[in-house]
């Protein structure tokens, strides 16, 4: 268990979010907890990255999410919405982590979120 | 004899954002001292999450943030089998709910979800949410005293 005193609590700790070019598409990848307090970044990260691909596909890697509560699969919604307003695809690699997997299955959100296992499935499509 | 895990857990925190992470490592540590198997302990964990940022998404109104209050407790059912009851509770008034909160929307139906029961009850003093969660299998290897 990371020990973390009160007081010095930094949504930078919680999560790590980088994004790069790969293969003529936009990759953001997340590693860590999306809850109340990091969700912001998640959906700051988001609109970088349609600014950045212009049309281009975004992909969002989820693989090393930790925790997803209902604010993050928010931000995936709005995420998604925010891709089809700018007409580029947005695709999300979630492999096979229970903690992604099961709240995105619980709130029928698969039938919404255009899902992939791997990166290179998600460049491939 | 040695001491055992401990069968029930308390945390309080002022409601901020930062709190929903905070109670949430609590609530893994006890689990996990617990022996909880990981899939149920993942859902203990989402359930509680949501009841937690209920409260501070729209407890308390003023700048000054109300205290987020997590209570739990371990049961027995007999034949090795346990589950745990958490209550979350907050002291202050909730501010309605703004049409746009899709939070809100899937919360609910998130913690229903992964909990046997859950109870949202709420006053002009405060809101206090009980969830009771799946009973677990004991764990297959050495004893739990």
């Amino acid at each position: 268990m990371v020990e973390r005193s009160f007081g010095e609590p930094a949504a930078e700790q919680l999560v790590d979010i980088s994004r790069q070019w790969v293969d003529g598409a936009v990759v953001v990848r997340v590693a860590g907890e999306l809850d109340t307090l990091t969700t912001p970044r998640l959906r700051q990260a988001v609109a970088e990255a349609l600014d950045d691909a212009a049309g281009a596909v975004v992909i969002l890697d989820l693989t090393k999410v930790t925790f997803l509560g209902s604010p993050g699969l928010a931000a995936l919604v709005e995420a998604v919405s925010k891709a089809r307003r700018r007409g580029g695809p947005l695709r999300m690699v979630v492999d096979n982590a229970r903690q992604v997997i099961r709240p995105i299955e619980l709130t029928g959100l698969d039938d919404v979120l255009a899902l992939y296992e791997t990166v290179d499935e998600a460049l491939a499509h | 004899m040695s001491d055992g895990p401990p069968m029930t857990l308390r945390v309080s925190l002022p409601a901020l954002p930062v709190s929903d992470s905070l109670i949430r490592d609590r609530l893994r540590q006890w689990l996990r001292a617990l022996r909880w198997p990981a899939g149920q302990l993942g859902d203990v964990l989402l359930a509680a999450s949501e009841a937690v940022s209920n409260s501070i998404d729209h407890a308390y109104r003023s700048r000054v943030p109300g205290l987020v209050e997590i209570e739990g407790r371990l049961r027995h059912e007999g034949r090795g089998y346990r589950l745990v009851e958490l209550m979350i509770r907050d002291y202050g008034a909730w501010r309605p709910v703004p049409t746009n909160a899709e939070n809100r929307r899937r919360g609910i139906p998130l913690m229903r979800a992964c909990m046997d029961e859950v109870s949202i009850e709420g006053t002009e003093h405060g809101t206090e949410i009980k969830l009771r969660s799946r009973s677990v299998p004991p764990p297959l290897t050495g004893r739990l005293d």
